[in-house]
């Protein structure tokens, strides 16, 4: 099992990713260790909802003269939660763009469910989109959003007047391990929490 | 020279813009939804699309209307006409879009601002925060009694008869309990053994087995929803039954709660950001608004450009004219409103440079007519009696002896000669001044353009080394002339040909017909292949008295003008060193 790390500081959050190589991808583990989960819980007893949204980039190193123009972005993903409370429930409820959704009522679960990602498979194929197998190494930069209230459609517009209140993490960025199968996986697209 | 218009090169800008603003303004409601869902965590397409029509259109338009304010302050200060008058026009504009805009503008802002202080006052708040608290506290009281007769001494005793008669237990629960809707019995290994009930709250063991005995969930069936508790009742040693007992909730309950709880959290959202709700509303309007305020702005800079622009050429154009530049003139689109007034004018000028051109011929024709009088009167008369002597000197000669007359008669029989010479040929000189000076009126009538040519050409042909080429002129083709007035033109014309060719050379004549303005005019050129006018003589050409020649008069040339004048007509020429001379004259057709 190779083990990779990356940690980014940023005023806001620091971002930790761990990456383990397997036969039908890439399991990715992100977390951050100081979460703004006490502004979110907030908002959540105040009945209002939450946002994160993880942005994880692949890029490639260009062959030839083409590096001159940079690192080449060759896929992004982006992994949007919402969180509220259930008060008939009495349970915090996690809906994610992918995957389903989360009751708990423990805190911490809701905290590491919320702010985290853990075995969220990347597979081969979403890797090497670009299709170079064997080619020169590529690397995935990782970012967190929180915004701490999500803003309903009708006061969504005036996002950009809340920004004070979004907090963003630095990118990490994340060597991608040398895969057990280099062949390219038959998955076809991301999964994982 | 003339003015070119730049004015449709504004419009095409102007129509541009426009038509970009009216493309971005249409992606925008296009991706409306996508705007309005998320605008700063998005980085799409969108986002970029409102930074262009919010940021940098308006931007783009402000330094434009920049531009414009800068250069109507130069015009202004180099004292431009009709600066004044376009200032007052774009204050008028200004006025009215901001008469139009500015109260429609505050009077939404504060329409929406009431609008949302009446729809979440404190009054709706307290009103949704209410039907909350209610909707928790009904669901809570059903919790909790079905939580509490779960855990019941009564049920425990009922439920003795659960493995003789299910049937009989469930009857017991509704006695007891009658708000219990179903009930449902799964086996030691979790096999469904009895259900008696609300058929929509039956449920599968593995939705189940998260749940801990006593503890009331919540669950839903399509538009059915229920709480539900279970219950272990202990079988035989380790074994023991496991009872569903649930309640359905009332219908709507689902909905009409999560309903509830949306509200309050907008009218939450909108209390905590009414402040910067407002600043929002004012951005919103300003973000469709200004782009639009100052596109009005540019199109009154344009308008009044467009209305200005006609006066501005006209007043140069006149000062251009008093300034004695007849030959400017002002273009203007087809179809243009004060194209017509422009056509007046440029008529007007037309002619003035006619008449003014005619009245200088005139006058310059009538002074060397006069000269030409004076100069022939005052050398001819004392040219007769100069000859009379001469030839009364040599008859007294001739009537002297052999002897005297060998002596004196050499010299003076040559000097004699010479005079006599010399008087015939001043007298003839004076004939053609005689002619020049009073031409006769030309007598037009339509002429074959190519029989004149013929003829005329025809008293040239007995000179070698000149060709003349006139094989190609239309035998249709006439003119409107005085038949020997024509043909003195055209020999003038080759016989000045032929001088400049040195007696050597090719003499090209055409004709054509040509459309000047509403007029056709037949055009003649006559090309020699000389050695072409030096250009320090091209606007003495035509002066009378002018000859480049040893022997010549310099009338030929003036005489062709005059004549060609009196037809209405016109001449030029065209002249290049080393190449040759076109004379071009255009005659009325006949």
């Amino acid at each position: 099992m190779l083990l990779l790390c990356a940690a980014v500081r940023s005023p806001a959050m620091s971002l930790e990713a761990r990456t383990d190589p397997g036969p039908d991808g890439v399991t990715l583990d992100v977390r951050t260790d100081a979460p703004p989960a006490q502004a979110v819980l907030r908002t959540l007893d105040s009945g209002m909802r939450a946002e994160i949204i993880f942005t994880i980039q692949v890029y490639r190193h260009p062959e030839g003269l083409i590096r001159l123009l940079g690192d080449r972005l060759v896929q992004e993903i982006r992994i949007t939660r919402e969180a509220r409370w259930d008060a008939f429930g009495e349970q915090y409820v996690v809906s994610s763009s992918l995957g389903p959704e989360v009751r708990t009522r423990s805190i911490d679960e809701f905290v590491r469910r919320f702010f985290g990602i853990s075995n969220f498979v990347l597979p081969w194929s979403f890797l090497r989109a670009d299709g170079n197998q064997g080619g020169s190494p590529s690397y995935m930069m990782v970012r967190l959003q929180v915004r701490p209230m999500k803003l309903v459609s009708a006061l969504a517009i005036l996002s950009f007047l809340h920004m004070e209140q979004e907090i963003s993490s630095a990118w990490a960025r994340i060597p991608i391990p040398d895969g057990v199968n280099t062949n390219g996986a038959n998955a076809d697209g991301a999964a994982g929490n | 020279m003339r003015i070119r218009r730049t004015a449709s090169t504004s419009l095409t800008s102007l129509i541009s813009l426009v038509l970009l603003y009216m493309l971005l303004i249409g992606l925008v409601l296009v991706f409306s939804n996508e705007i309005l869902m998320d605008l700063t965590f998005s980085h799409s397409f969108s986002s970029v699309l409102v930074i262009v029509v919010g940021v940098l259109f308006p931007v783009a338009l402000t330094v434009t209307i920049v531009l414009n304010i800068a250069r109507l302050i130069r015009d202004k200060t180099t004292g431009r006409p009709g600066v004044r008058f376009k200032l007052r026009l774009l204050l008028f504009f200004f006025f009215i879009v901001m008469l139009s805009s500015v109260p429609q503008g505050i009077l939404s802002i504060n329409f929406i601002g009431s609008a949302t202080n009446l729809w979440f006052s404190g009054r709706t708040g307290t009103a949704l925060r209410s039907a909350q608290n209610i909707a928790l506290q009904y669901y809570h009281e059903k919790t909790a009694n079905l939580q509490d007769f779960a855990g019941s001494a009564v049920l425990r005793t009922l439920f003795q008869d659960l493995s003789r008669s299910p049937r009989r237990v469930w009857d017991g629960i509704r006695t007891i309990h009658p708000s219990i809707d179903s009930m449902q019995v799964f086996g030691p290994t979790g096999q469904d053994i009895y259900f008696v009930g609300q058929p929509a709250t039956r449920l599968t063991y593995s939705q189940i087995q998260g749940n801990k005995p006593g503890e009331v969930v919540k669950d839903s069936t399509g538009a059915l929803s229920f709480v539900r508790v279970i219950v272990a009742q202990p079988r035989q040693g380790s074994e023991q039954y496991l009872v569903v007992l649930s309640e359905v909730l009332p219908a709507g309950f689902d909905r009409g709660a999560t309903e509830i709880t949306k509200s309050l959290e907008t009218f939450q959202q909108l209390d905590q950001m009414q402040s910067v709700f407002l600043v929002g509303v004012i951005l919103f309007y300003g973000f469709f608004s200004l782009p639009l305020l100052l596109l009005s702005i540019l199109v009154s800079f344009f308008l009044s450009d467009e209305i200005i622009r006609p006066i501005v050429q006209l007043e140069e154009a006149t000062r251009r004219v008093a300034d004695g530049d007849f030959s400017y003139r002002i273009l203007s689109r087809r179809g243009d409103d004060l194209s017509l007034l422009v056509r007046s004018f440029n008529q007007m000028v037309s002619e003035l440079e006619r008449s003014r051109y005619k009245l200088l011929q005139t006058e310059k024709v009538a002074a060397w007519q006069e000269i030409a009088q004076q100069l022939a009167h005052e050398i001819k008369n004392p040219l007769t009696p100069i000859k009379l002597s001469a030839e009364r000197i040599l008859r007294k000669y001739q009537q002297l002896g052999s002897e005297e007359r060998e002596e004196f008669g050499r010299i003076l029989e040559v000097s004699v000669r010479a005079i006599v010479t010399e008087v015939d040929g001043l007298s003839n000189l004076l004939g053609e001044f005689r002619d020049f000076s009073r031409m006769p009126e030309p007598q037009p009538q339509p002429v074959n353009v190519a029989q004149a040519v013929q003829e005329t050409v025809a008293t040239y042909g007995s000179i070698s080394g000149v060709t003349f080429h006139h094989e190609y002129l239309d035998p249709q083709l006439s003119a409107m002339a005085d038949p020997s007035q024509l043909r003195q033109v055209l020999s003038n014309l080759f016989k000045n040909a032929i001088d400049a060719m040195n007696g050597t050379g090719e003499v090209f004549v055409r004709a054509d017909l040509v459309k000047k303005g509403n007029s056709l005019y037949c055009r003649i050129q006559v090309q020699d292949t000389g050695p072409g006018i030096d250009p320090e003589f091209h606007d003495k050409v035509f002066n009378p008295y002018f000859t480049t020649k040893k022997h010549g008069t310099g009338l030929g040339l003036a005489i062709v003008e005059r004549i060609v004048f009196d037809h209405r007509g016109q001449i030029w020429f065209e002249t290049e060193q080393g190449l040759g001379t076109t004379f071009f004259i255009d005659l009325p057709t006949g």
